[in-house]
């Protein structure tokens, strides 16, 4: 039995849907920083950091992830 | 990461990085304390960093080069949605609720698109492998993790360096406005919300148009620079405009600052040969990432040492040696 191919719209849909996700989640601290500085007891910079630790991981994957471009497979 | 990409395939590393936002967001949502929740922070950050990379290498590959462009612009729009539905959404859940509402709000719509992608998408990479052609002459070659045509490239670090500056002023300012127009301004939080959304509302026709415009001057490095140079002005003029102003301030952010990204990595694509594209692209990357975990970091300790004004200011140089470096870099057109 061969695997149902996938369409190009609904790889977008999904592919757009999911790294909405993501965005949401790097996003949804700022709007209310002020309200998780009060309820946590944070300082300013604390707080600052529990909005750009997110992207930590990116500072570390970026070179190694750019290399998928033109070494797998598929590319 | 290559290695589980190429191992495990698109499906299932696509589940894992929504796997991994849902979980980051269930952690925080459960309130242990500030390092779990910032651990849970870095835990949703991996899920969108493999995602980011995976979303536009499969649009790329099952879309014809006629319709390629219209549909990577509408993906790449990804961080726009994801602002506007924050800034919108977020104060108004937090104040029906608690604000742990608001990481189960990103927890459901996570499991959500991690349900329909299992169910869906499982012949993602039987669709990618028949879609794929291998550009001419690449087949079975591989090219060094770090070429040197980039890494020792005087240019492609000066772009970088631009990249990274733009995204300490504009991202560190754009995170702390909600709290500046709440605490100082004297806005409700929903308000400022909502007024901040109208930024990255229209920043996806400005980074369309802004791109347009860069080709039909066939420069890169004067629209750059000038925006670069604008947005510093706007940096300036935040704490020194009046509260009625703010809407217009906003505007005037978001059509100053919001096209400078696209062009950042058009510019570092623009100095390297084709081939060099996706390491190029990983080093823009790495500088984007790095301005990012910057800016809110920097602009927080500004703000707690200096206060609201200084580090308004204090961004201003910021973005004017991002024009710098723009300017400076010789092979750019």
């Amino acid at each position: 039995m061969g695997v149902k191919r996938v369409t190009s719209k609904w790889v977008l849909f999904m592919m757009l849907m999911s790294m909405i996700a993501g965005a949401m989640c790097l996003n949804k601290v700022a709007p209310i920083l002020l309200v998780l500085e009060q309820d946590m007891n944070l300082s300013a910079s604390s707080g600052g950091l529990l909005i750009s630790v997110f992207v930590f991981a990116g500072i570390f994957l970026s070179l190694p992830i750019g290399s998928i471009n033109f070494k797998t497979w598929l590319f | 990461m290559e290695v589980l990409i190429s191992r495990l395939g698109y499906f299932k590393v696509g589940m894992f990085a929504l796997a991994a936002i849902v979980a980051g967001s269930i952690v925080g949502a459960l309130h242990l304390g500030y390092f779990v929740i910032l651990f849970s922070r870095v835990v949703e950050g991996i899920g969108l960093v493999i995602l980011s990379v995976i979303g536009p290498a499969a649009v790329s590959t099952v879309f014809t080069n006629k319709s390629k462009g219209a549909a990577m612009g509408l993906l790449m729009s990804f961080m726009n949605f994801g602002q506007i539905a924050m800034l919108n959404l977020a104060p108004r859940i937090a104040m029906n609720g608690s604000w742990t509402s608001v990481w189960w709000v990103t927890a459901v719509y996570g499991a959500v698109f991690l349900v329909l992608w299992c169910f869906t998408m499982g012949g993602l990479d039987a669709t990618l492998v028949s879609e794929s052609t291998p550009a001419k002459g690449t087949e079975g070659k591989g090219q060094s993790l770090l070429p040197r045509e980039v890494f020792l490239n005087k240019n492609v670090w000066l772009v970088g360096l631009a990249t990274m500056l733009y995204l300490i002023a504009e991202q560190g300012v754009i995170s702390f406005l909600p709290t500046y127009m709440t605490e100082v301004r004297g806005f409700d939080a929903t308000t400022a919300g909502s007024m901040i959304s109208v930024a990255p509302i229209i920043g996806i026709p400005v980074a369309i148009l802004t791109g347009i415009i860069s080709d039909k001057m066939n420069s890169r490095k004067k629209p750059l620079g000038f925006l670069l140079l604008c947005s510093a002005v706007i940096y300036a003029l935040f704490p020194l405009v009046p509260s009625e102003m703010y809407m217009v301030m906003i505007l005037v952010f978001g059509i100053a600052a919001m096209g400078i990204i696209g062009l950042c990595f058009s510019a570092a694509g623009d100095l390297v040969a084709p081939q060099y594209g996706g390491a190029v692209s990983a080093f823009a990357n790495l500088f984007q990432w790095i301005g990012i975990f910057l800016s809110s970091t920097l602009f927080g300790m500004f703000r707690q040492a200096l206060g609201w004004n200084i580090a308004f200011y204090i961004m201003v140089p910021i973005s004017a040696i991002g024009a710098l470096c723009v300017f400076a870099v010789k092979d750019l057109k």
